[in-house]
C-alpha cells in the first residue's frame, strides 16, 4: 500500500489503489493501514544513527563521502538504502510480518542488528527496504490527505464519503482518552475501528452500543452538533454548560432524571454530537450521543494529573462504577469536598436566577427575562463618525423627581425609515450641539427593553441598564410616561 | 611538462597540442574529435569534425548537413600530426565512443560518457588499458548504483499495463537521443504499441539508415483514438498542450532518467511516475572502468569531479578534479 502511495502523484490513482487495497486486505492490516495513514508512527526500535552506523560498516565508503551522499539524497533514510548494496531480493515487507518478527525477537542490540541485516539481504531494495528502515527506527510517517483516505474507503466500503468521515469524527474525540503513545491501543482498535461499518451498515447503533458496552453514559438529547460541554452534578442539582458559547444547555428531564439518580457527584467533559445533523440523508432519527471524553472530579475528588483520569477510564472500560467508587476511593490525595462548590462559585450561576430556557433549533440556550420601561431621548449622535450619515446611538433617560438622568446609552435597531423618522426628528429638535454630539429637546418616547440593572458609580444615575434594545418610539406620549429612577432601582433587589 | 603527457586542458576543452586538436570542445574550434552527439559534447560551429561512423548522420541531423565530418569506425586508428586516433565503443547511446591517443607509446583515453551495461543498441563498453583516463563523473556519488536494466523495464511495462487498464495512454518523457531509442528497443520486446514525437522519430530515422536495429513505429498522429490507451508514447519533454495531445483524452506520464534514484528528485518531478534508468555508468561502474584501465593519472570531468577525483585520491591514484581546473584556465584566459 504504500509502496503504491510512494509511487504515484496522482490523486484519483492513489484513490483506486487504495480501495483496491482497502478491499482485498485483511482485518488487522486493515487497522493497522488506517493508523499509519491517520499519522500514527510505530515504536521505535533503534535508532537513525545506529541504522547509519551499520550502513557505514556494510560499505567501504569513506566517511565524508557517505555524510556527502546523505546531502546528496537531503533523506537520510533514502541514503541509507541507496548506499546499501543493491541487489535483487524479492521480499515485500509485510507490516503484520514485520511486527510479529519484532515480538518474536529479543530487544537486545545484537539481536535485532542481525535481524536488520538478513531483512536488508532480502526486502526488495526499492521501495521495501527503505520503508523497513523508516519502521524500524519509527520514522515512518504516511503523509495522506483525510479526504483522499476517506474516498478510498468509501468506494472500498462501499458508502459515502461522509459516513468515513462521520465515523472518524466519532473516533477522533477519543483520542481525549488515550495518551498518543496508546492512540493504538486496543481500544481504539477493537472498540471504535472501522470494523463496525464494515460489517454493519447501521454502524452508528453499533457504535452506540459499544459506547454503552464501556459504560459511558449514552444519552440522546436534541441539542447541537459536536458540542463541547461539561456536565456538573452536585448533590440533587444538575448543570450542562457549554464550553464554548459560555452558557447553560438543557437536558431533556429523562435524561436529566437520569442523571440525577446517579448516587454520586461529579464534574465530566464531553462531546454532543447529533449524528442526524450530519447524516442528511439518514430516515433515522434520535441518533445524538454524548462522548465523554475528561474525567475533572468524581465524588468531591478532583483528578489532577491526566495520568489518573486515564485510570479512571481505563477502569470504566473494565468494570463497574461501583468498582470505579472503591478506585477513586484509593485516590485520597486529591481528596477536596469543597472542589464542586469553587467550580459552582467560577461559573457565576448566580448572574443566571431568574431566567427563562427557551427552544431554538434544538439548542436550549438560556435567555433573560426581559423587562420593559419606558425613557426619553436626551443626546444622539453617530454610531459611525465617518460612515454613518444618520444619527443611530442615543443616550435615554429616567425621571428623577424633577430633572432627566440618562441611565442608558443604545444603538439603533431599527428599519431604515424609522431611522429615518428619528434623525429627522433629532434634526429637528436639536437644542445644543457638543461636537458630534447633539442635545435634544426631550421630547420623543422610547420603549426597551432590557435583561438587568447594575450599580454604577460611573453614571449619575447610579445605576446602569445591561442589554438594552429599543422596541418602538412613541411619538405620541410624553414626558410623563417615562419610567422614574426609583422604579428602576427596585430591579436591583 | 603539465598535467597530463599529452592534453592541455584550456578554456575551449581538452586540447591535445601535438595532434592540434580538440576533444569535445566547448567553442568553435578548427579540429574537434567528437565522442558522441549530446549537446554538450558537440557542438556546432567547428571547422572540422571527427567521430564514428554510427554518430555522423546524428550530427548531420542536429548540427546541420553542411558540416565538414570525418569518421571512423571503432577501432580504426587514423593519424594526426603524430597522434594515433581510434574510436573504441562507450556503451552509452548507439555510436557513442571512447577516444584513445597514443604519442610515443603513452596512451591516452578520453571516456566521454559511457555505462558498463550492455542495452543490446549500443555497442558494449571496452575496456583498454591505459596511462592516462579522462573519466566523466556524472553519477560519481556511492548513493548512485543502478538495479539491473530488465529489473526497470518490467517496472515500466507493468505501469504501462495499468495504464491502459485504466483506459490511459502511457507517456514517458526520456532524452530524445539515446534513451529514448533504448527504451524503444527494450520495450519493443513486450509489444509493439509503441510510438514517439516527431524529433525522436528523426533520430530514429537517422539510426535506421545505419542499420542500428530502431523497430519501426506507428507515426503518433495514426493513432486510433479509441486505442490511445494501448500505446506507449516516447515524448522529449512535457508537452501537455502539444495539439497531438487531443488524441489522449486521457494519459499519465512518466520520467525515465538516473536522477530519478533519490526520493528528493522525484519528489521534484513534474511527472506521474520515475523510473530509475540512466544511460550513464553508476557509483560501482565507475570505480570497475578505473581499476580495469590500470591508468596512472585519472582525470575527471562532467558531474560530481570534486567528490571523485578525492576518493580516487584516497584510493591511492592520482587523480585531477579537471572541471575546476578548465575553470582556473578559463579564468586565466579571461
Amino acid at each position: 500500500m504504500i509502496r503504491l502511495l510512494e509511487e504515484s502523484n496522482n490523486k484519483e490513482e492513489k484513490i483506486s489503489q487504495l480501495a483496491q487495497y482497502f478491499i482485498n486486505v485483511s482485518d488487522e492490516l486493515f487497522f493497522e493501514s488506517l493508523l499509519l495513514l491517520r499519522g500514527n508512527r510505530p515504536k521505535k526500535i533503534i535508532s537513525t544513527e545506529t541504522l547509519l552506523d551499520w550502513t557505514r560498516e556494510q560499505n567501504s565508503v569513506p566517511q565524508w563521502l557517505f555524510e556527502r551522499s546523505i546531502e546528496e539524497c537531503n533523506d537520510t533514510h533514502d541514503a541509507i538504502n541507496l548506499l546499501l548494496e543493491q541487489h535483487e531480493g524479492e521480499h515485500e515487507l509485510n507490516f503484520i510480518e514485520f511486527k510479529l518478527q519484532l515480538q518474536s525477537i529479543p530487544l537486545h542490540l545484537d539481536e535485532v542488528k542481525k535481524y536488520v541485516l538478513n531483512q536488508w539481504k532480502i526486502l526488495k531494495v526499492n521501495p521495501d527496504r527503505y520503508f523497513f528502515n523508516k519502521l524500524i527506527s519509527g520514522s515512518l510517517r504516511v503523509h495522506i490527505d483525510d479526504v483522499l483516505l476517506f474516498q478510498a474507503m468509501a468506494i472500498a466500503l462501499k458508502t459515502t464519503k461522509q459516513k468515513i468521515s462521520l465515523c472518524f469524527s466519532l473516533m477522533d474525540p477519543l483520542k481525549f482518552l488515550h495518551p498518543r503513545k496508546l492512540l493504538k491501543s486496543k481500544i481504539f482498535l477493537e472498540k471504535f475501528a472501522i470494523y463496525s461499518i464494515r460489517n454493519h451498515k447501521n454502524y452508528v447503533e453499533i457504535n452506540q452500543h459499544q459506547l454503552q458496552d464501556l459504560n459511558f453514559p449514552v444519552f440522546v438529547s436534541p441539542i447541537w452538533i459536536g458540542v463541547r460541554i461539561q456536565i456538573i452534578k452536585h448533590k440533587s442539582e444538575l448543570f450542562v454548560w457549554d464550553l464554548e458559547k459560555q452558557i447553560l444547555i438543557f437536558l431533556d428531564r429523562e435524561k436529566q432524571n437520569y442523571l440525577q439518580s446517579l448516587e454520586f457527584d461529579f464534574v465530566v467533559e464531553a462531546t454532543i454530537i447529533l449524528l442526524n445533523k450530519l447524516l442528511k440523508d439518514s430516515q433515522e432519527s434520535n441518533q445524538e450521543m454524548l462522548i465523554l471524553e475528561d474525567l475533572l472530579e468524581w465524588n468531591h475528588l478532583e483528578i489532577a494529573s491526566f495520568s489518573e483520569r486515564l485510570k479512571c477510564f481505563e477502569f470504566f472500560n473494565l468494570n463497574s462504577k461501583q468498582d470505579l467508587n472503591i478506585y477513586i476511593n484509593d485516590v485520597s490525595e486529591y481528596h477536596d469536598p469543597n472542589i464542586i462548590k469553587s467550580r459552582f462559585h467560577t461559573l457565576e450561576f448566580n448572574k443566571h436566577k431568574g431566567l427563562n430556557l427557551y427552544n431554538s433549533i434544538g439548542l436550549f440556550k438560556i435567555q433573560a427575562e426581559y423587562k420593559k420601561a419606558k425613557l426619553i431621548l436626551i443626546y444622539a449622535q453617530k454610531l459611525n463618525q465617518s460612515n454613518s450619515s444618520y444619527y443611530d446611538q442615543y443616550t435615554l433617560a429616567c425621571r428623577s423627581g424633577t430633572t432627566l438622568v440618562p441611565v442608558s446609552k443604545v444603538d439603533s435597531n431599527f428599519e431604515f425609515e424609522t431611522l429615518l423618522e428619528v434623525h429627522n426628528f433629532i434634526v429637528n429638535n436639536t437644542v445644543e450641539r457638543f461636537g458630534p454630539v447633539r442635545s435634544v429637546s426631550p421630547q420623543l418616547v422610547f420603549e426597551i427593553q432590557y435583561s438587568r440593572i447594575e450599580e454604577s458609580k460611573r453614571h449619575k444615575a447610579g445605576i446602569v441598564l445591561k442589554d438594552v434594545s429599543l422596541l418602538q418610539f412613541c411619538l405620541d406620549e410624553s414626558i410623563d410616561v417615562i419610567s422614574a429612577l426609583s422604579e428602576l432601582k427596585q430591579g436591583l433587589k | 611538462m603539465g598535467l597530463s603527457s599529452l592534453l592541455e586542458f584550456t578554456e575551449r576543452g581538452i586540447y591535445v597540442p601535438k595532434g592540434d586538436f580538440y576533444i569535445d570542445p566547448n567553442k568553435k574550434v578548427k579540429y574537434a574529435v567528437i565522442t558522441h552527439a549530446h549537446s554538450d559534447h558537440a557542438i556546432s560551429g567547428h571547422q572540422n569534425y571527427l567521430c564514428t561512423h554510427l554518430s555522423k548522420p546524428i550530427l548531420k541531423l542536429r548540427l546541420g548537413s553542411k558540416i565538414k565530418i570525418q569518421s571512423l569506425d571503432y577501432a580504426e586508428s587514423l593519424n594526426i600530426n603524430g597522434v594515433k586516433v581510434s574510436f573504441h565503443p562507450a556503451g552509452h547511446i548507439p555510436g557513442s565512443a571512447q577516444v584513445r591517443l597514443e604519442y610515443k607509446g603513452n596512451i591516452v583515453i578520453i571516456s566521454g560518457d559511457y555505462k558498463l551495461e550492455n542495452d543490446g543498441l549500443a555497442d558494449p563498453f571496452e575496456i583498454i588499458k591505459c596511462h592516462e583516463y579522462v573519466t566523466e563523473s556524472t553519477f560519481a556519488l556511492p548513493v548512485y548504483q543502478w538495479q539491473k536494466q530488465d529489473i526497470i523495464y518490467k517496472e515500466i511495462y507493468d505501469w504501462w499495463q495499468y495504464n491502459q487498464s485504466q483506459k490511459k495512454a502511457s507517456i514517458i518523457n526520456s532524452y530524445p537521443l539515446g534513451k529514448s531509442q533504448r527504451l524503444i528497443h527494450a520495450m519493443h520486446q513486450y509489444s509493439s504499441n509503441i510510438s514517439c514525437h516527431s524529433s525522436i522519430e528523426a533520430t530514429n530515422q537517422s539510426y535506421r539508415s545505419i542499420d542500428v536495429p530502431i523497430p519501426t513505429l506507428i507515426d503518433i498522429m495514426d493513432i486510433p483514438k479509441r486505442d490511445a490507451h494501448k500505446y506507449l508514447i516516447l515524448t522529449p519533454t512535457i508537452i501537455s498542450q502539444a495539439y497531438w495531445m487531443q488524441n489522449f483524452p486521457g494519459f499519465e506520464i512518466a520520467e525515465a532518467s538516473g536522477w530519478m534514484a533519490t526520493k528528493n528528485r522525484r519528489h521534484k518531478s513534474s511527472s506521474n511516475r520515475q523510473f530509475t534508468l540512466s544511460d550513464h555508468a553508476d557509483w560501482n561502474a565507475l570505480n570497475t572502468t578505473i581499476d580495469a584501465t590500470g591508468a596512472e593519472k585519472v582525470f575527471v570531468t562532467h558531474g560530481f569531479c570534486f567528490e571523485f577525483s578525492e576518493y580516487l585520491k584516497e584510493k591511492g591514484i592520482q587523480a585531477y578534479n579537471l572541471d575546476s581546473i578548465l575553470k582556473s584556465n578559463k579564468s586565466i584566459a579571461d
